[in-house]
């Protein structure tokens, strides 16, 4: 499973519907998804964090001031990645700086989040914020109750509809949307107590 | 207590919303009610934030740790963006009566300018005396002939002859004048070489010494 999946294909579209209607707020959310994304993709050309900041907020913008162009034929986030490597490939350029001979593919990119970690990129406390992060959120799934273990992963490794869950689990879709809400619900309250520097 | 409760409740089924919209299973009423909730309630922003991370790592990805400063960064951006568009939107229907009453005052200031013009006196255009020959020519007419101009450039006058003596008088009146003036030198010249002078000056002295064996 890696970034544009069909787990977000619903929401998203939902999202840019409505920010095609001018609601700002959805694409605030959008913003929100898929900014680490972004930026994880802007910084293979451009490895300066503020830099690729810079052209990871100009590749937002220039995907709002484009939504009415986007018409679905494609996941939200492919379109999205291809606006955020022209908007870096130009910045390069536009710096007089060579873009890389290879280009950069979105299944590669996929790999790259999947399998590699730009521990170049990063400074040793993001890194070690990072690392953090990920064990308080592998522990806190691995304590979860049985069945919030197994309806959270269904969904978010299988990326299995709430109706096939409740089919596989032998219960109402309601239960299994409780179930994933109160999984996650349970592993935010130690991811926020982690960001907010609260004893777990 | 029941307050609290009713808070309780209200956290709980906005934050099921939210989970409910990360799978793709609300609809539209709910997303309206959602984002409702959102303006009364900014840390949602924050949770939805930690939610999609959270995914990520449980599917493997491997991003640094979540912060809202670049969505409000981007967010400000385009809020600003929109006001602006907004703004001129609103002044669009104002732009050609600015453009026409700029046109207008244009007109007004440029007719201004030109009625000055015309209205102004043409005497010191022209050259206030004529000349001919690089000669100023000053006619010998009756003294209330000649008019006196004040001179545009300093206090001094300059003369000026009245516009309806014609050319033609005036080249007789230089050619008058000049004859006069001629006609005093020779009578000058004339009255000095004598006869007297002819007889004892160089003349005189080359005949006597011709004449001499």
């Amino acid at each position: 499973m890696g970034t544009g999946s069909a787990l977000d294909d619903d929401s998203d579209r939902l999202l840019v519907e409505r920010t095609q209607r001018g609601d700002l707020r959805a694409f605030d959310l959008l913003v929100l998804k898929y900014q680490s994304r972004v930026m994880h993709v802007v910084m293979r050309f451009v490895r300066d964090a503020d830099e690729a900041e810079d052209v990871a907020q100009e590749a937002f913008i220039k995907a709002y001031s484009a939504i009415n162009n986007f018409r679905g034929d494609s996941a939200f986030y492919t379109w999205l990645f291809r606006i955020a490597t022209n908007a870096a490939k130009n910045h390069l350029v536009a710096r007089g700086r060579r873009t890389p001979v290879l280009d950069v593919d979105i299944d590669e990119a996929l790999m790259h989040d999947e399998n590699q970690r730009l521990v170049e990129d990063e400074s040793p406390q993001a890194a070690l914020e990072t690392q953090e992060l990920e064990a308080v959120i592998k522990r806190a799934v691995q304590d979860l109750p049985d069945e919030l273990q197994t309806a959270l992963c269904l969904r978010e490794f299988d990326g299995l509809s709430y109706e096939d869950i409740a089919v596989i689990m032998n219960c109402p879709i309601g239960t299994v949307r409780s179930r994933i809400f109160r999984g996650r619900e349970t592993v935010d309250q130690k991811v926020a107590a982690l960001l907010n520097g609260e004893p777990i | 207590m029941e307050r609290q409760n009713n808070t309780n409740q209200a956290a709980g089924s906005s934050d099921e919303l939210l989970s409910r919209l990360m799978d793709g299973e609300l609809d539209e009423v709910g997303v309206a009610r959602l984002f409702k909730m959102m303006d009364q309630n900014p840390s949602l922003r924050e949770k939805w934030l930690r939610f999609n991370s959270t995914r990520l790592h449980i599917q493997g990805a491997h991003l640094s740790s979540p912060s809202l400063s670049f969505a409000n960064r981007v967010r400000d951006s385009l809020q600003g963006r929109k006001q602006r568009r907004s703004l001129r939107r609103v002044m669009a229907p104002l732009k050609p009566f600015a453009v026409a009453a700029t046109v207008a005052c244009i007109g007004v200031l440029v007719g201004q300018q030109l009625t000055q013009r015309t209205t102004q006196p043409l005497a010191l255009a022209g050259s206030p005396v004529p000349i001919v020959r690089s000669m100023p020519v000053i006619p010998f007419l009756e003294q209330g002939s000649v008019s006196v101009v004040p001179a545009s450039f300093g206090q001094s006058a300059a003369v000026s002859a009245p516009s309806e003596v014609p050319v033609e008088s005036l080249y007789q009146e230089l050619a008058r004048q000049r004859l006069e003036a001629y006609s005093g030198v020779h009578a000058v010249r004339g009255a000095l070489h004598t006869p007297v002078t002819l007889m004892t000056g160089s003349l005189a002295r080359a005949d006597s010494r011709s004449e001499q064996p």
